[in-house]
């Protein structure tokens, strides 16, 4: 006799509803156990008694409670899977957050204890420290000490971050103008180079330039500045003009005063050699007035001719590409 | 009406009446980012087609009292004619760049000895045709030993 009862199969086998195996197995138990036996009579009882009673109309409030009960299963299958969708939801939202915060757009950063990345929004500040922070795969930017600094963008066309104070190193590998760096002063954009970059809260500060160019623009105005030379940043101002960083003492006082107020051309112009023609090419287009840029203009070409194809008028009424022409052949001399 | 033709042949003939020479600059010259690492670049002058000028490059030095040869690959800069000469060349020793170049039968020639920011223009050397040994020779003995 199996040691297990079969209650679970007998109405079934009374009503003749079993497999063949199953109903084997059941008369196979019966036929030893007559426990299941007088179990299997009551069922039987059950089922003739079922078939003598009336059928009557149910009353309504059967029907309501029944309807209720239908209602609450359904309200319940609903919260159930709100809640499960919900719960899906959560771990999307998530999976989503992690990997924000591991492979969503971020820099790498390196050197600061506990700071591993930055992302979009958020700031870095080096403290008595310093970081490397990876842009991308377009180079790195070491942030020294006492700096604070924020990344704007991490996308395949734009790489953006704030120098909100301190110093950067910015070496790029990448085609131009995917890089920008802004301070109170203005925004550095690469141009292809390697550069310094320091600033104080206000903006003040300078871009010395490396390898390459770079672009330093506020309000329309650009100064342009290749390797070896730099450029003064000042807090509410457009950018200074750039020198080269060997131009002589008495240049860059004169240049200094220039920027300062627009004094001090005729020394600036007296004081320039060949290879100052970077900041006399800026001063075409910085001239207060006609004469004056006349006046740099003749200095320029006691350096040297214009180039073919670039004409006097052109230079003069600040052709963009005459003067872009000019600037290009002037640094085969610098 | 200028006929074209004529355009052409007389800046050609313009272009060949000015002495075919090449000249150097710091890498900001070549207006690329390709080449900003670049030691120095250089251009023709006096070619009237320098996309099709031929040059060579070599790095010729003087290593522990050993002279050494080396090839030099030159990368293209942004305009027809002006190429970069990236370092390929061993940090120790003295070293000058060998330019030989040829504008259809003219032929240009520089010895330039490359500098910290750019190349040297006082201590390089131009002249008409490719250097000679003796003048390689004579232009690393110039230059302070390291």
């Amino acid at each position: 006799m199996e040691d297990t009862h079969i209650s679970e199969l007998l109405a079934a086998y009374a009503d003749g509803e079993l497999g063949v195996e199953e109903r084997a197995r059941a008369e196979a138990h019966l036929a030893e156990c007559s426990e299941c036996r007088t179990e299997l009579d009551a069922v039987r009882l059950g089922i003739e008694a079922v078939g003598v009673l009336p059928l009557v109309a149910a009353p309504d409030l059967i029907w309501k409670s029944i309807d209720a009960e239908l209602a609450r299963r359904q309200r319940r299958q609903f919260t159930t899977r709100a809640l499960a969708i919900a719960a899906g939801l959560l771990v999307v939202a998530a999976g989503v957050w992690q990997w924000q915060r591991t492979a969503g757009p971020h820099w790498e950063v390196a050197g600061l204890p506990g700071v591993e990345r930055v992302r979009a929004g958020e700031w870095m500040d080096t403290g008595s420290g310093a970081a490397r922070v990876t842009i991308g795969t377009i180079g790195a930017v070491d942030v020294r000490s006492n700096s604070r600094v924020r990344m704007l963008a991490a996308k395949a066309g734009e790489q953006r971050l704030t120098l909100d104070r301190g110093e950067i190193h910015a070496k790029i590998t990448a085609p131009p103008r995917l890089f920008f760096v802004e301070t109170g002063a203005g925004t550095a954009i690469d141009l292809g180079c390697e550069y310094d970059l320091a600033c104080d809260r206000e903006g003040n500060g300078y871009l010395r330039v490396l390898q390459g160019w770079v672009s330093y623009e506020r309000d329309g105005r650009e100064s342009l500045v290749p390797a070896g030379a730099s450029c003064r940043t000042r807090a509410g101002r457009v950018p200074d003009t750039p020198s080269f960083d060997d131009a002589t003492a008495a240049f860059k006082v004169a240049l200094e005063g220039f920027d300062a107020n627009g004094q001090r051309l005729e020394a600036l112009l007296s004081a320039a050699r060949s290879k100052d023609t970077l900041t006399l090419w800026h001063l075409l287009s910085r001239a207060a007035n006609d004469a004056d840029r006349l006046r740099v203009f003749t200095r320029m070409l006691s350096f040297g001719p214009l180039p073919s194809g670039v004409s006097r008028e052109a230079v003069l009424s600040l052709d963009k590409e005459a003067l872009r022409k000019w600037r290009e052949e002037l640094a085969w001399t610098w | 009406m200028v006929k074209p033709a004529v355009l052409l042949a007389l800046l050609g003939w313009t272009a060949a009446a000015e002495p075919f020479s090449l000249q150097i600059a710091s890498a900001v010259a070549g207006q690329s980012a390709n080449v900003k690492s670049a030691a120095f670049v250089f251009r023709s002058q006096g070619c009237a087609e320098p996309e099709k000028m031929d040059v060579i490059a070599k790095a010729e030095g003087r290593v522990n009292g050993e002279r050494r040869t080396v090839p030099l690959q030159l990368r293209p800069a942004a305009s027809a004619g002006a190429f970069a000469v990236i370092r390929q060349w061993p940090p120790e020793g003295v070293w000058v760049i060998n330019l030989a170049a040829k504008c259809g039968s003219s032929t240009a020639g520089a010895l330039v000895v490359p500098g910290e920011g750019g190349p040297n223009r006082g201590a390089s050397k131009f002249m008409a045709q490719a250097a000679t040994e003796k003048e390689i020779e004579a232009a690393l003995r110039s230059l302070p030993a390291k």
